[in-house]
């Protein structure tokens, strides 16, 4: 049980934190990637 | 006895030498007038995807602009509302189709600026219709947001016409970077086609750890249509400098290409495979530069370019974008680098070095040397360009509007802070050809 909340909550943190992290730096230095005439 | 006379162990001072070189830009009249940008061409301001449904306010050559999207289209207003001055980025939009400012609530027509409605004076404001901001010409590009600062109300020219070429026929990826600086436009442009400032401030780029390059170079400018490109004639790896030693780039870790086969595409050897995209370019040399302030640097597989966007007299904006020609699952691999390596590395580290050197240059007075002969060309490429263009603006008669007496003031006067659009600049003295090294 103890494992599976563990888990779990390791888990939620990486998902909401990574995208989170990503965007900020992203942000802070105002980068970005696109497609081209497609 | 009468003056003053020196003392007599008062020492001689030796002569001030004389200031040498070139005192200011006046052999060119039209580049030293714009200060604050060239009119009459398109600008990336920011990201699409920065633009959404709240004014925001950005400066162009010293022109306010408040930038808005609505019904997925962006568009570009004079940022100042005519009735008390407020930037109408500080407002936002109460119907559609339209910006009102924040103050009273004047409420300008997003496609023409007119004054649609008065919020504070009712519905049968007979100011309504009588007045309007002007708007600017809006397209969106490889991911950015451009507007057309124009001259006067001469035609607006296609955006394709100034975007180098191969950015609209061909298909790829883009990543990039946008950065307010410091420092005038002129120096940033300069800076990025100068031919020999690479070899030496970014010897320390960790975007260059594992690649040398040269102590010094002959090299001749090139013209071919609206580009100025250079072409590395004479590479030299080291050199023993008369009195002082030797001097090289070279490291046991970094490869150095194969000087027989030195190629024109991105300083490395002749045998590394380019992409067919820009080999079919068949550019003369790897680094080119056109108006208003374009550096494309031309790899086996990517163009790196870069836009010098004139914000006032003392601030530019760097817009860096690096274009890989891919397409499919390779375009993968170049999103995982750029994000991953290129930003930091050579949009940011390498770039920041140049960013320095921008931010502190203080010039003219100057003295050049031989390798500047890349700075007097650009000169006279934008020298030449712009008089042309001006010729061909002043067929059209001044804009009228029906802005309000304060209004008109201001930007005329902007206008005539602006180059050549007075007899004067336009017909102005002829640009020298060389450098004025000794």
């Amino acid at each position: 049980m103890f494992k599976t909340l563990t888990g779990v909550t390791f888990g939620v943190l990486l998902a909401t934190g990574v995208p989170r992290a990503w965007r900020f730096v992203a942000a802070r230095s105002n980068t970005q990637v696109h497609r081209i005439n497609s | 006895m009468t003056g003053v006379e020196a003392p007599e162990n008062s020492q001689v001072l030796p002569e001030r030498p004389r200031a040498a070189g070139r005192q200011d830009w006046t052999a060119w009249p039209r580049y030293n007038e714009a200060g604050s940008g060239y009119r009459g061409y398109w600008y990336p301001v920011t990201w699409a995807n920065h633009v959404t449904g709240e004014p925001t306010s950005y400066t162009i050559c010293g022109e306010k602009l408040a930038l808005i999207r609505d019904a997925g289209k962006v568009y570009a207003l004079h940022d100042r509302c005519p009735h008390r001055g407020v930037p109408l980025s500080e407002g936002d939009q109460q119907f559609p189709g339209t910006v009102s400012c924040p103050y009273h609530g004047w409420t300008f027509r997003l496609t023409d600026g007119k004054l649609a409605a008065v919020i504070t004076d009712g519905p049968d404001s007979k100011i309504c219709g009588k007045l309007s901001v002007q708007t600017y010409s809006v397209e969106e590009r490889l991911g950015l947001v451009w507007v057309y600062i124009p001259i006067g109300n001469e035609p607006v020219p296609s955006i394709d016409e100034q975007l180098p070429r191969e950015l609209v026929e061909n298909e790829g990826v883009v990543g990039g970077r946008i950065q307010p600086r410091g420092g005038n436009w002129r120096f940033a442009c300069e800076n990025g086609f100068d031919e020999g400032h690479a070899k030496y401030l970014h010897r320390t780029a960790l975007w260059r750890l594992f690649k040398p390059m040269p102590t010094w170079n002959i090299t001749s400018i090139v013209p071919e249509g609206r580009w100025i490109y250079r072409v590395q004639d004479e590479v030299y790896w080291e050199a023993e400098f008369p009195g002082v030693g030797k001097w090289t780039n070279k490291r046991w870790w970094k490869k150095k290409p194969d000087e027989s086969q030195i190629s024109q595409i991105g300083n490395v050897g002749a045998g590394v495979k380019v992409n067919p995209v820009i080999a079919a370019q068949n550019f003369p040399g790897f680094a080119s530069l056109s108006m208003p302030g374009v550096l494309r640097i031309a790899y086996p597989n990517f163009i790196h370019y870069e836009f010098y966007v004139p914000v006032d007299e003392d601030h530019h904006q760097y817009v860096g974008l690096m274009v890989n020609f891919e397409t499919g699952m390779k375009r993968l691999g170049f999103y995982a680098k750029y994000l991953g390596a290129v930003r930091w590395l050579f949009h940011g580290q390498f770039s920041g070095q140049d960013e320095w050197m921008v931010r502190v240059t203080d010039a003219p007075p100057e003295k050049l040397y031989r390798p500047d002969v890349s700075l007097t060309t650009w000169r006279n490429l934008a020298e030449e360009e712009y008089g042309e263009k001006i010729a061909a603006a002043v067929a059209f008669a001044p804009a009228t509007s029906d802005r309000p007496v304060r209004e008109r003031r201001a930007s005329a006067a902007r206008k005539t802070a602006q180059p050549a659009t007075s007899t004067e600049s336009a017909n102005g003295a002829s640009a020298p050809t060389a450098v004025d090294a000794d």
